[in-house]
C-alpha cells in the first residue's frame, strides 16, 4: 500500500481515480476530519499542529505532523512522545540548523516529511536545498527516519511514486533507501496511526 | 595469489573501493500521457520531444542533458502513449523529468511511467498493450 501523506486539496473523486492508477491507496489531507474511502483510495485526516496545539489533538484520530520552525519547538520533546506521527522542519523560518538542534530531531524519533514538491520548487528557482542533503545525509546513516510525500494541491500536480523515488536517488540517497522511505515508511504511519 | 589478498587487506583497511567501470545499457521507458484539460489528439510527438527537452535543461543544465539525453523513439497520438530511449545510468533522471511536464502544447496533461524494458521491440509489444 503505497500512501501519500500530504496532498494539500480536496480529495475528489477524479483525484482519487488518479491517486488508485499511480499505486496510492492512502491519502492523507486536511481537508478531511474522519477516515473515508473514495474511490478505493482511503483518505485519511492530516493535523498541522504547532508545539501548543498538540496536547489537544493527543487522542485524535488521524495523522498528527509537528511543525517545527526553531528549536524551541522541540524542547522537552521526550514529552511529545506519542503525541505526533511525523515532523515537518520548515526551512524557511528556521535560521540556523545547530547541533542541538539535529540532536533533539533524532532523540524524537519520528519520522521526518520531506515534501516533493517542496524540493523540486527550491531546486527550479535556484534556492539551497542544504538542509534536505543534511536529512537525507542523517537518513542514510541510519540516523532517522525519513518519509517522502507530494505535497500535491490538485490533479495535475499529483507525482507518481516513482518520480519521488527518483528524486531521492538523484540526492543521493541509496535505492534500497529510497524505496523504504517512499513506500514503507508512508505505509507504516497510514497503519499504525489509522 | 597472495599479493592479492594482501592488496585486498589493505585496500580494505584503507577502505579504497576498487572503482568498477558500468558499461552504460540501454533501457526504453513506456510512459502514458493524461489529458486532464484539453484534446490527448492536440498533442503532436515534436510538441512532446519539446516539452522533455525543455524540462531536461531546465533541470540538469545544457550539460546534464547531454548526458541524459532522453530520445523519443515512438510516440502514438491517438492513445498518447509513447517510448522513451535513454541509458540505464540516467533512469531515476528520466522519471523526474516526466514528473515535471504538465502541459504539452496547451494541453494540461500528467506522464504517467507505464514499464521500463531493457528491449525495443518489447517496449513496443507494452505500449501496444497499454
Amino acid at each position: 500500500m503505497t500512501a501519500d501523506l500530504c496532498f494539500r486539496g480536496v480529495v475528489d473523486e477524479a483525484v482519487a481515480k488518479h491517486a488508485y492508477r499511480f499505486g496510492y491507496r492512502a491519502i492523507a489531507s486536511r481537508e478531511v476530519d474522519s477516515v473515508r474511502e473514495v474511490g478505493g483510495v482511503r483518505v485519511v485526516p492530516r493535523y498541522e499542529l504547532s508545539r501548543d496545539t498538540v496536547d489537544k489533538h493527543r487522542n485524535v484520530r488521524g495523522l498528527k505532523v509537528l511543525l517545527v520552525s526553531s528549536g524551541e519547538d522541540l524542547k522537552f520533546y521526550p514529552k511529545l512522545s506519542g503525541a505526533i506521527d511525523s515532523v515537518k522542519i520548515d526551512f524557511t523560518q528556521l535560521t540556523s540548523l545547530s547541533k542541538d538542534f539535529l540532536r533533539r530531531v533524532i532523540g524524537l524519533k519520528t519520522p521526518v516529511e520531506i515534501e516533493f514538491a517542496e524540493v523540486l520548487r527550491r531546486i527550479l528557482s535556484g534556492d539551497s536545498i542544504d538542509y534536505y542533503h543534511l536529512l537525507l545525509r542523517l537518513y542514510t546513516r541510519g540516523k532517522l527516519e525519513v518519509y517522502v510525500c507530494s505535497g500535491a494541491v490538485d490533479l495535475p500536480s499529483l507525482v507518481h511514486p516513482t518520480a519521488m523515488h527518483a528524486l531521492i536517488s538523484v540526492l543521493g540517497v541509496p535505492e534500497g533507501l529510497a524505496a523504504k522511505a517512499v513506500f514503507k515508511v508512508p505505509r507504516e504511519l497510514v497503519v499504525n496511526t489509522v | 595469489m597472495k599479493s592479492k589478498k594482501a592488496a585486498a587487506i589493505v585496500r580494505a583497511a584503507l577502505s579504497i573501493r576498487k572503482s568498477k567501470l558500468v558499461k552504460p545499457r540501454k533501457r526504453y521507458l513506456v510512459f502514458e500521457i493524461i489529458a486532464i484539460s484539453g484534446e490527448l489528439s492536440n498533442i503532436k510527438r515534436s510538441h512532446v520531444e519539446e516539452a522533455i527537452k525543455m524540462r531536461s535543461q531546465h533541470l540538469f543544465g545544457f550539460l546534464g542533458y547531454g548526458s541524459v539525453r532522453p530520445s523519443l523513439i515512438y510516440y502514438d497520438e491517438s492513445e498518447g502513449v509513447g517510448i522513451l530511449g535513454f541509458k540505464h545510468l540516467w533512469r531515476n533522471h528520466v522519471f523526474l523529468v516526466l514528473s515535471l511536464i504538465r502541459d504539452i502544447g496547451g494541453v494540461k496533461v500528467i506522464v504517467v511511467p507505464v514499464a521500463t524494458t531493457g528491449t525495443r521491440r518489447k517496449a513496443v509489444k507494452l505500449a501496444k498493450k497499454a
